[in-house]
């Protein structure tokens, strides 16, 4: 599916719902970013007014989802599209719930922040698994930018730069649950802080998933084929010959 | 050379004519030597019309620019053919000439260390330059889209969405980057839109620094120096505990401590008209009210010494924040008398005509020279410093007093002579009124 298409219908008003629904998704993409780069910034430096902010900001992306929702209704119900228009839409709905989760899952880190200072003003960046985590949502920031950047363009290029990523995340992931383990193991004062650490990686590991699921919509939208069920081989060859 | 040819009545008709009369009289001779008139006549007609046509084709042929075709070379054909080369090749060379130019503003756009993104009227992308595309991470194949899909922050989308661009909007991270970028959108050439992004991070974090040090400095200072002051209170109370010697040394230290914790206080003051916060509190403020009572203050202090004015015009108020303007009255007026003699006038005044609202303070006072006009509004400038610290001035009043007018869209205004006086005012347009 190429872009083009949006001036492409006899029908003008539906021209124009689906440029809407197209920037809609990704003004909603765009408040997610923002939100997981302030978390990112409450993570590195504990800060925890960014991190209130972040929670609160959570509240607006849902508003958004909500929002596509009915513009996706509308066209449904009123332009019955076809073809690539009624793809757009399938996978405008599925990225719609896949951004909203990942607003969810962003708030989980805020959390861990706020957390940390109610309990004592510690440094969080001690505890094992802290900098694994940072680095997963680090990447997962990466991945969301990359995701979001191949919808707008319409092209699935970067999904093999997406599923490598993908990869490394869930290798850091696993370390980083290893390493947690061991600690708990080892000391027990400090598991209420280890059990927040291991919740905040499981959502910051969950983002990437996301992330994925997002991409695995795009190539729906482009090729048509939904490749949610096939295996790692397949799927490689399948983008490879894309 | 144009204007050569066209002086020498038309060439092409002169070519055609010569033509004729030679190819003409060849015929004539046939002619004469055959002596079938009407038939030679008539195929010299049919031979006329006929090499016409053929030039016509030939003619076609190269001006279509089919390879190898000739271009017509007899008669009025030739000089028709080459006007039109001439004109072929001078048209060539401007578009060469144009081509150059616009090749030119390309490069100087591309060149550009700020990021440039040339929009159309609905924010899809035009062209942009390097600096732009390694700071958007735009491709070329971009062109066409729309820049808020790309750049999805959300400041940036209300700040296209908005449509007012007066206001370049700064942003304190962007893509991902925690720099503050400074983005300013125009309009240009036919709907066209330019948008600009600049790193400002350097500047902005210096601007900052400087106020936050102010800030911090002047409070950290203020609680130490009130202690001092204290303790000299106590010791210039109790004048039995001091010796005689020391009676004068205390009093000088008090004076100069109060000088120093005016200062700070304006300091203060600064920093917080500096900080956005400021103009939240906009409200219908009475400035005659705020006059009278400075009015009785005054009256109580100088009326011995100097003859005071007061014309206030009753139930004139304008929209401003309340505590900053009262100060702003209170630094004029009060200069007014610290740099007017004895035994002058001073008059205030508090009016308004058709273009709004003005105060004024005019004084008989010691002046000021021109070429310290424009400076006079700088932190610490001083025309006299050892006059102004005599009279106790902080160095800061009129700073504040421009920073406060600049918040309430008006500025400082003044006129002053030597030796004759001056006259400090401000307008406020009828935009500020209830």
């Amino acid at each position: 599916m190429q872009k083009k298409e949006f001036s492409s219908h006899i029908s003008n008003q539906l021209n124009r719902n689906l440029e809407e629904l197209f920037n809609h998704i990704l003004e909603m993409g765009g408040m997610v970013e923002n939100q997981l780069d302030m978390a990112l910034g409450a993570l590195e430096s504990g800060d925890v007014i960014a991190a209130k902010e972040v929670v609160r900001f959570d509240k607006i992306i849902n508003q958004a989802e909500m929002e596509i929702d009915r513009l996706c209704i509308r066209v449904l119900a009123r332009q019955q599209p076809a073809a690539s228009d009624l793809r757009l839409i399938l996978a405008t709905i599925r990225i719609a719930i896949d951004l909203e989760r990942m607003g969810d899952e962003v708030c989980k880190l805020a959390k861990l922040v706020i957390r940390f200072h109610k309990n004592e003003p510690c440094l969080c960046a001690n505890y094992a698994g802290y900098a694994e985590l940072v680095d997963i949502t680090t990447r997962s920031r990466e991945m969301l930018k990359v995701t979001l950047n191949a919808f707008a363009r319409v092209s699935a290029e970067d999904a093999i730069s997406i599923l490598d990523q993908e990869e490394v995340v869930d290798h850091v992931y696993k370390k980083a649950c290893k390493d947690v383990t061991e600690q708990f193991k080892k000391n027990s004062e400090n598991v209420e802080c280890l059990l927040e650490v291991m919740t905040a990686l499981r959502a910051s590991e969950r983002l990437s998933d996301h992330a994925l699921n997002i991409m695995e919509s795009i190539i729906y939208l482009v090729q048509g084929k939904d490749v949610r069920n096939m295996d790692q081989e397949r799927l490689t060859k399948f983008l490879e010959k894309m | 050379m144009a204007n050569q040819r066209s002086q020498q009545f038309s060439n092409a008709i002169s070519r055609e004519l010569t033509w004729i009369a030679f190819s003409f009289f060849g015929f004539l001779v046939l002619a004469w030597l055959s002596g079938a008139w009407l038939e030679v006549l008539l195929s010299y007609l049919f031979f006329y019309i006929g090499r016409q046509l053929l030039n016509v084709y030939w003619f076609e042929r190269w001006i279509r620019g089919v390879p190898n075709a000739v271009a017509p070379t007899s008669g009025f054909w030739k000089e028709l053919c080459t006007l039109l080369s001439h004109k072929q090749r001078a048209l060539e060379k401007r578009v060469d000439l144009q081509n150059d130019k616009s090749e030119q503003f390309h490069a100087a756009a591309m060149a550009l260390p700020i990021a440039a993104i040339s929009l159309t009227k609905h924010h899809k992308i035009e062209w942009f330059n390097d600096a732009a595309q390694a700071l958007l991470s735009i491709k070329a194949s971009d062109t066409g889209r729309k820049l808020e899909t790309l750049v999805r922050q959300p400041e940036f989308i209300q700040y296209l969405k908005q449509e007012a661009f007066e206001k370049p909007l700064i942003l304190d991270s962007f893509m991902g980057q925690p720099r503050a970028y400074r983005c300013e959108m125009f309009d240009y050439y036919h709907g066209h839109r330019l948008l600009l992004l600049e790193d400002v991070h350097e500047l902005y974090h210096l601007a900052q620094i400087r106020k936050d040090f102010v800030a911090n400095a002047s409070h950290e200072l203020r609680t130490p120096l009130t202690v001092v002051n204290g303790y000299l209170e106590m010791m210039i109370d109790m004048p039995s505990q001091v010796p005689a010697f020391w009676v004068k040394p205390l009093d000088q230290m008090h004076h100069q401590s109060l000088r120093m914790q005016a200062i700070i206080e304006d300091l203060l003051a600064l920093s917080r008209i500096e900080s956005d916060t400021l103009m939240n509190k906009v409200k219908d403020v009475k400035v005659d009210e705020i006059l009278k009572n400075i009015e009785i203050d005054i009256r109580y202090l100088y009326d011995d010494d100097y003859e005071i004015d007061f014309e206030v015009e009753k139930d004139l108020s304008i929209k401003g924040v309340e505590e900053p303007l009262k100060s702003v009255f209170t630094n004029l007026i009060s200069n007014a008398f610290r740099y007017t003699l004895k035994g002058g006038r001073v008059t205030v005044r508090w009016y308004s005509d058709i273009s709004g609202a003005h105060f004024e303070v005019e004084d008989s006072g010691i002046g000021i020279a021109s070429e310290h006009l424009t400076r006079l509004t700088e932190r610490f400038y001083r025309v006299d410093t050892a006059r102004s610290r005599e009279n106790g001035g902080t160095g800061l009043g009129l700073a504040i007093v421009k920073h406060v007018l600049e918040r309430h869209d008006s500025e400082l205004r003044i006129q002053s002579q030597i030796g004759k006086g001056s006259v400090f005012g401000c307008d406020f347009t009828r935009d500020n009124f209830m």
